[in-house]
């Protein structure tokens, strides 16, 4: 996993994808770059808003346009530019070399057809397979995702089937054409914690049978740690944090990425240590946010960070911030295993204006 | 915090499920709570945790009388609530209240705040004179700013209408409210400030609560003591601590080990008992003990008698047979790698991965 080819499988550079509404423009995707490279699992968290489904749902070029538009930037599948692609080309694309699960396994089956033929179908479109071998095929990869009597099961309509079983006939539709790309759009979220440990152990085994890169979205940190060789941190459209799934939670360096930390429950640990809440609301994204979209509910925040948007800094290997103050946060030692008390002490010196000596992680004065 | 709020025995909540447009004829019942005892203590919250369909929010329903149980009693400082008639039970809807997941749907769009805050203080005839007053403090308690008063829920973001929800339940002084799931349609960021608001609510007023949540790391962050759903039964009830260190039944050990922990070092030498199957129809749940379709450990018994829900440690309540024979745990033949042998395989990994086998001896 994780192998570094020269050309990244999907780039996309200051990606901009914009909305018109009654109130203005709404920037749900502000200028996000970010790369896969063949092979590799990423995991996109960030709360409702933040801009990470929009970004999927650009690449795949199914922005509903009007009210969506493009506001620039480029998506280099292969090194090809996805946005310069027409619509019969993209449609050539999605379902086979980038192919795509959804959240709600209910709505994006259709109810109408029998599960048969929604797994046929691309098959015989982009494979050009006849209508048996693709039968063939089909049952085979039902098997393969875990659905006991594929066969007598494959001429069923979807509700028929239960949520978990539902989600497995979508991986398996995913996985048909043996996509280059996949990308998981909160894949578990609707299911049951047994069931999504099924069903992520599954998504696992079959991605490291395939080699194909992966794209996972999701609000639960717990699921991205598990499953993402590295980890991007979106806030109010934009990317504020990446990093190799290790590292950002050892060593966060956005103040957005310890707050996430910070007010998530975890199961290893008692009720001592209390949760950390990010103080205030994300910004609405239909205003224009002159600078870091974060500030308002910051800690660390200073007046330099409502003027512009931090550039992008890199930390070590593989590991950038968009923040000013990132060589602080990142010497404070705020990753997750910090005690709730040492993240307060250092958020509540910084919120009086301390500063953090980048030597020793300490309060200064 | 031993003495108890509440006693609730034998509790049955059935749904009837019926057939035949002219002559309507009960033909099944969805057993949706089949026969729970427990306590709740003063002054402490119980978790209630299990897969959507366990009947958890149910449990909360008929324990409040939102639901007239099927069978059993529930009683609240002595007095049994489900022989009360509707005009017994409202004095004692005073006391009773509860938190409802969506907070979307469950405050009415064409009231404002104030109204909303204010309903629960007119029913009950409560802060005569000063409801205003009573209610700009309630919305301060909540952290909401109290010259939104006259603001309708819409414009208001998720955290802050559960905020109005919260307010409306404390309304009254209440001694116990039912909060079910009322975290989980909110932003990661938000949850903190929800959960830490109530644990702060409950110092301050002495309240009870019964926190239902599908979500274990978060009941086990506010929850003295937890208690674990399968299928309308009580399967496993244990203070928290213990719970997690300690899983007894079969169930509750696999929900734990299914729970993704945010830290990726931990994740990569987690064990996981990935069960097998979907959950059973409550329609028609499993004969013996309901659990045993899916469990690993299952053997004849479990397919015939009902496992009593009994205590295997001080306060530690399992329903399986396996407390009366350990024994099976290891001669089942579908159980999982024993216990040494998975750990000895998580010691070679780590020492792989740190770079040497040597270091490996202390598992």
């Amino acid at each position: 996993m994780g192998e570094k080819s020269a050309a990244p499988l999907l780039e996309l550079k200051d990606l901009k994808t914009y909305f018109k509404t009654d109130d203005g423009i709404v920037r749900a995707v502000d200028g996000v770059s970010y790369t896969v490279r063949a092979g590799e699992s990423v995991g996109v968290v960030g709360e409702s808003g933040s801009g990470k489904s929009v970004t999927q749902i650009s690449i795949l070029g199914l922005i509903p346009s009007p009210p969506g538009f493009n506001a620039g930037g480029e998506i280099l599948f292969e090194g090809e530019d996805l946005l310069k692609k027409s619509k019969s080309e993209l449609r050539k694309l999605r379902g086979n070399k980038i192919s795509m699960i959804w959240q709600d396994p209910m709505t994006s089956l259709n109810p109408f057809l029998k599960v048969s033929r929604q797994l046929i179908e691309p098959l015989q479109t982009h494979q050009g397979l006849s209508k048996e071998e693709a039968r063939a095929k089909a049952i085979k990869m039902l098997e393969k995702v875990g659905i006991p009597a594929a066969k007598e099961r494959f001429d069923q309509y979807p509700h028929q089937f239960s949520g978990g079983m539902r989600q497995r006939v979508m991986i398996a539709m995913a996985l048909l054409c043996e996509p280059k790309l996949l990308i998981a759009d909160e894949p578990t979220t609707a299911l049951d914690v047994t069931i999504q440990a099924q069903i992520l152990e599954l998504m696992k085994e079959l991605r490291e049978d395939t080699g194909a890169g992966m794209i996972l979205i999701t609000h639960d940190l717990g699921v991205v740690a598990g499953m993402a060789d590295r980890i991007i941190v979106m806030y109010a459209g934009r990317v504020v944090e990446e990093a190799a799934s290790k590292e950002l939670f050892a060593a966060p360096s956005h103040p957005y990425t310890v707050g996430l930390l910070k007010s998530v429950p975890r199961l290893d640990r008692g009720r001592s240590e209390r949760l950390i809440p990010i103080e205030g609301r994300p910004p609405d994204t239909s205003k224009d946010i002159p600078g870091c979209g974060f500030a308002p509910r910051c800690p660390w925040a200073t007046d330099e960070c409502t003027k512009e948007f931090p550039s992008r800094k890199k930390m070590s290997d593989d590991h950038y911030v968009h923040c000013y103050r990132a060589e602080e946060v990142y010497a404070a030692k705020l990753g997750t295993h910090a005690s709730a008390k040492h993240v307060e002490k250092i958020e509540q010196g910084v919120r009086n204006g301390s500063t953090i000596d980048p030597a020793t992680g300490d309060l200064n004065g | 915090m031993a003495e108890a709020l509440l006693q609730i025995e034998n509790l049955k909540m059935h749904f009837p499920v019926y057939k035949g447009a002219l002559i309507r004829k009960e033909v099944n019942r969805v057993r949706a709570v089949d026969g729970l005892n427990f306590n709740i203590f003063k002054g402490e919250t119980l978790g209630l945790v299990g897969e959507s369909g366990c009947g958890k929010s149910t449990t909360g329903r008929s324990i409040i009388q939102l639901y007239r149980p099927t069978e059993g009693t529930v009683k609240f400082d002595g007095k049994d609530l489900t022989k009360l008639s509707k005009s017994e039970l409202h004095p004692y809807r005073r006391d009773l209240q509860m938190i409802f997941q969506d907070p979307y749907a469950s405050l009415n769009p064409r009231m404002t705040v104030g109204d909303i805050i204010s309903e629960p203080l007119k029913v009950h005839n409560l802060a005569t004179g000063g409801i205003q007053k009573r209610v700009q403090e309630l919305m301060e308690t909540t952290g909401l700013d109290p010259r939104f008063i006259r603001r309708y829920p819409h414009e208001f973001s998720g955290g802050q209408r559960q905020r109005i929800g919260i307010a409306r339940a404390l309304a009254s002084e209440p001694k116990f409210i039912v909060c079910d799931e009322p975290i989980s349609a909110l932003d990661v960021s938000i949850q903190a400030q929800v959960i830490n608001l109530m644990e702060d609510l409950q110092k301050d007023f002495g309240l009870t609560y019964l926190f239902i949540a599908h979500d274990l790391a978060a009941v086990r962050q506010i929850s003295d003591r937890i208690a674990v759903m399968y299928l309308g039964k009580m399967v496993e009830l244990a203070d928290g601590e213990e719970m997690y260190a300690h899983p007894t039944h079969p169930y509750t050990q696999a929900l734990i080990s299914a729970v993704p922990i945010p830290d990726p070092e931990v994740e990569a030498t987690r064990e996981r008992i990935v069960l097998a199957g979907d959950v059973p129809s409550p329609l028609n749940p499993p004969t013996g003990c309901v659990f045993h379709t899916r469990c690993p450990f299952a053997y004849e018994r479990c397919k015939k008698e009902v496992p009593e829900f009994q205590e295997a440690g001080p306060g530690h309540f399992v329903a399986c047979h396996l407390v009366d024979e350990p024994e099976r745990r290891k001669d089942a033949p579908n159980a999982p790698n024993d216990r040494e042998k998975r750990a000895a395989i998580a010691a070679m990994n780590n020492a792989i991965k740190s770079g040497g086998l040597d270091k490996s001896e202390e598992e």
